[in-house]
């Protein structure tokens, strides 16, 4: 290449951004005069909501080069999803100030904070054209951030490829007896028994119990990698173990052909956030192609209704398998919340309990 | 006939001036004490008022529901059980390594004693679930390390050794909370005056009856107040079942009221917590009502008097000398060097293995690179002020409540005792919910102090002078008040008695009790994790936010480096309780 031409590529990389942001629709370019307005915002969560320290560096630089920004985030390691959760809803009833900016949690999270009322209506596909409208959800108040597709998460040294379960009953193979764990809060067995009834979940999870040695919550990849627990069924997205897997620990997921179930990971702007456009700016980003990488590169969760992400073509293998998922949404858990609230008690004194 | 001269009506102004003058010392140091009393009363009352509180689609109602599922679910007589076991082994460890610790280094002449008590304070520097973590890794069933080497002597599986029962988990907790056992009994032999075992001598009594008629009768109510102190901290205790228990499917009552108040999915079951809140509170009026009995009886084992006070120490023999560090080595190694290396092996890791060629190949600083240092920092700063801060004020009111409580004659003495002892028995999460409640909803109109480092200082110093109470409790109960009676003779204020005569002979345990009380605030994580937000984040949140979050390798990077920057000023600290120290106090 001559140098007139090596100097116009360069012009032209360094012209990207602002060419594309030419071509922004006027929301977008009115949401991003407000945030600038706002210079920072705070974001509350733990490891596995924004990642470690230099993934929320590449979130924090990705989304200042996105949109010319020159922000500070505030990443606070805070406390779990409900518990945040809980916060923000008692902060916006008592009128004080969100202790986050924004919210991201799962489904069932939502429930008390839609209740509450706390959360903006935000008209999403008016600034983001390009998120799909099914991944708008409750009005514009909740946004879907990634898919998470239920299975089970093992030590991949400990178990052989043959001996993994493929079946829900697989997992009641006297072999796992004492070895295998579950989760404190019977994650996802709500929604199974949504697909094979509560009866059948409930004596599943009678003849299961007997098998679980102990109890450990998702994204406690390091207690199935030191080989305390060889498995973890169900667990909360397999997105999780593929992360571990990259960071180098010997873990392995899998989902289960006849119990195919999938949530989300969903975005929220409390009304009592202190910097709501910042807040919203930034959920639009991280569904950007570039928000998607950086959220893959960190944490592993993308969403499958984007184009090209892990989540997107691990969805477009499981159709290609035959394999029909079972989509479990906010709206869905909200409409059901008492139903469900009630079997997953229920399912939680058993698996505690045994 | 009287006859009043100008002389006599100004003796008589000056005596009601003077008994007024005392009357209105007295009524301040009340009202100092009555303020941390009502506030506390105000905290408890809320989870009594949740407890019984309904919503319903008329509105609120009157409702003991919380308390009927409570008492009609099995589990919750499981639970109770589980925690009997728990608590009861781990105050009989605590006490089995802390007090023959503490007479040790206090009554003998062991050489390097100052080693150990900076070894046995530095422990509680130690998260208590990463202790329990490294614990797990020591003596899980399977993965256990002392388990995997019993295996290669017993392939039996009865040979193994299951750290995820009740009394495994009590004996995790028991050598965690050995320390305090150890600083709370400290002050007692500290104290002790060695007539009466220079007496026994006289009379024939060799050391080891002297010891067991003589020094532990004498040491009776500091040890009663260090037992019923630990076992109210295993009721409420959490990190530990939490780590070992909860996965294990093993739950103590702190576990269980966790699940109700922290549920993944779904809304809270505030009502069964509070209701438990509540029936601990009821086990914490039993266990003060015993406490005060012992405090009753304090006058008979009062060891310093105005008359003789000469602490004199136990001449140890070489034979002595070796089982006393035989004895603290063994505790010093499998409570304190264990975890400890447990810690800082695991920080090195990406997760945790047992050692092996492999795992060495793996030792890496990743863990302290991805660190969110900027958090770490902020959490120092103010976990830094809130050590320093609550500390002292702890230790003000606690001179209040206690002085009234110990030696005065005031009606409801003992009440105001049982109140301050509230905090330290009702779970610290039901203490933080009531005044994360208070601060949002009812004081933001007129202290907003909702958000900020000074709410976390208030309901800190709440929960901690339990702990100053009963510590400057036993102190005074320790010090024989004819001296505080010969100044009130002498016609000296209450203030410059309490100055001047009580306070520099309770020195001592003020220096520790301020030593410990930052240690126990440096740890606090209950109450902060309901508490706390960006603008109050304290260093124990960050380490916990990494836990919680699953990376156990990387909260253990965090844990080592809190523990790097602690240990400076637990040298300090220990440098300036030892100098200031009254003369014959020093070791």
């Amino acid at each position: 290449m001559s140098k007139k031409g090596v100097f116009i590529f360069a012009a032209l990389l360094s012209l990207g951004p602002q060419l594309s942001r030419a071509a922004e629709p006027a929301a977008l370019a009115k949401l991003i005069a407000a945030a600038k307005a706002e210079k920072e915002f705070t974001l509350l969560g733990g490891g596995g909501t924004w990642g470690d320290a230099d993934a929320q560096k590449l979130l924090e630089n990705g989304f200042n080069k996105k949109y010319g920004l020159n922000v500070h985030i505030k990443f606070v390691p805070g406390p779990a999803m409900p518990d945040l959760a809980r916060r923000i809803a008692d902060e916006y009833k008592a009128g004080q100030k969100s202790a986050s900016d924004m919210y991201l949690g799962s489904e069932s999270h939502f429930v008390e904070l839609t209740r509450s009322d706390a959360l903006t209506r935000f008209n999403w596909r008016e600034a983001f054209p390009n998120i799909p409208a099914p991944m708008v959800e409750m009005d514009g108040r909740l946004l879907r951030e990634a898919t998470r597709y239920i299975g089970v998460s093992y030590n991949r040294q400990a178990v052989q490829e043959k001996d993994l379960p493929r079946k829900l009953e697989d997992l009641l193979d006297p072999k796992w007896k004492g070895r295998i764990a579950s989760t404190p809060y019977a994650a996802s067995f709500d929604r199974l028994a949504s697909i094979i009834g509560p009866e059948k979940t409930r004596e599943f999870l009678k003849r299961f119990t007997q098998n679980v040695a102990g109890l450990i919550r998702c994204g406690e990849e390091e207690r199935l990698a030191s080989g305390e627990f060889v498995m973890l069924a169900l667990n909360c997205g397999t997105y999780e173990a593929e992360r571990a897997q990259r960071q180098g620990m010997p873990i392995g997921a899998r989902i289960l052909s006849d119990v195919p179930i999938v949530g989300y990971w969903y975005l929220s702007v409390p009304k009592h956030s202190a910097h709501p456009n910042m807040a919203a700016l930034f959920a639009g980003y991280l569904l950007t192609p570039e928000g998607q990488k950086v959220r893959y590169d960190s944490i592993g969760a993308t969403a499958h209704l984007i184009e090209g992400t892990p989540a997107n073509k691990q969805y477009k293998d499981l159709k290609a398998q035959g394999i029909e998922l079972k989509e479990f949404t906010a709206d869905f858990v909200i409409k059901n919340g008492k139903k469900l609230g009630e079997r997953r008690d229920e399912f939680q004194k058993i698996l505690q309990q045994r | 006939m009287s006859v009043f001269t100008s002389q006599t009506r100004d003796l008589n102004f000056e005596m009601w001036r003077a008994k007024s003058y005392r009357v209105s010392q007295r009524s301040i140091l009340i009202i100092i004490a009555l303020i941390p009393a009502a506030a506390i009363v105000g905290l408890l009352i809320i989870p009594i008022w949740v407890s019984v509180r309904a919503e319903t689609d008329a509105g609120v109602a009157f409702s003991v529901g919380a308390y009927r599922a409570l008492l009609s679910d099995p589990f919750s007589y499981r639970t109770l059980f589980n925690t009997a076991i728990f608590s009861a082994v781990a105050t009989l460890t605590a006490l089995s390594f802390g007090v023959p610790s503490a007479w040790i280094v206090e009554r003998t002449t062991l050489p390097r004693k100052g080693l150990v008590f900076t070894l046995m304070t530095s422990g509680l520097l130690i998260p208590g679930f990463l202790s329990a973590m490294g614990w797990v890794f020591l003596l899980h069933p399977r993965i256990g390390l002392v388990n995997a080497a019993l295996g290669l002597v017993v392939a039996a599986d009865w040979a193994r050794i299951n750290i995820a029962t009740p009394a495994g988990m009590g004996l995790v907790q028991g050598l965690g909370l050995a320390p305090l056992a150890f600083i709370m009994t400290a002050a007692t032999f500290r104290s002790a005056n060695p007539e009466l075992e220079e007496a026994a001598a006289v009379h024939g009594i060799g050391g080891a009856r002297s010891l067991f008629h003589v020094t532990l009768p004498l040491a009776l109510p500091g040890i009663l107040a260090a037992a019923i102190y630990v076992l109210t901290i295993g009721l409420a205790a959490f990190e530990v079942p939490a780590v070992i228990g909860l996965s294990n499917r093993v739950f103590t009552f702190s576990t269980y009221l966790y699940s109700q108040v922290h549920p993944q999915e779904g809304a809270p079951r505030y009502d069964l917590a509070a209701a438990f809140g509540v029936f601990v509170m009821i086990l914490s009026a039993i266990l003060s009502w015993l406490y005060f009995r012992v405090l009753r009886e304090g006058h008979r084992f009062a060891v310093v008097t105005g008359r003789s006070y000469r602490p004199r120490q136990v001449e140890l023999t070489r034979g002595g000398v070796r089982m006393a560090w035989g004895f603290l080595g063994f505790y010093l190694v499998i409570g304190q060097l264990l975890p400890l290396l447990t810690l800082v092996w695991s920080s090195l890791l990406r997760y945790f293995q047992l050692p092996s060629a492999a795992a060495f190949a793996n030792l890496s600083l990743v863990n302290y690179r991805g660190l969110p240092w900027p958090y770490l920092i902020d959490g120092l700063k103010n976990t830094a002020f809130l050590m320093a801060s609550v500390s002292t004020v702890v230790l003000a009111l606690s001179l209040a409540i206690s002085w009234i409580v110990v030696r005065s004659k005031a009606r409801g003495r003992f009440l105001l005792d049982a109140i301050a002892f509230l905090p330290h028995a009702v779970p610290g999460i039901i203490f933080a919910l009531s005044a994360a409640y208070v601060a949002l909803f009812i004081l933001r109109d007129y202290v907003p102090i909702y958000g900020t480092v000074f709410l976390l200082l208030s309901v800190y110093v709440l929960e901690r002078t339990s702990f100053g109470t009963r510590m400057l409790n036993n102190a005074i109960a320790q010090i024989h008040p004819e001296l505080e009676e010969a100044g009130q003779v002498m016609g000296i204020s209450l203030f410059r008695r309490i100055g001047t005569i009580l306070a520099p002979l309770l020195i001592p345990a003020c220096i520790n009790g301020w030593l410990w009380i930052a240690l126990l605030t440096y740890r606090e994580l209950t109450i902060a994790s309901l508490l706390v937000t960006p603008d109050n984040v304290t260093l124990p949140m960050v380490i916990w936010g990494l836990w919680q979050s699953g990376s156990f390798t990387r909260a253990a990077a965090a844990a080592a480096m809190g523990l790097a920057f602690m240990l400076p000023f637990v040298f300090l600290y220990w440098y300036f309780s030892r100098r200031f120290a009254p003369e014959g106090l020093k070791t």
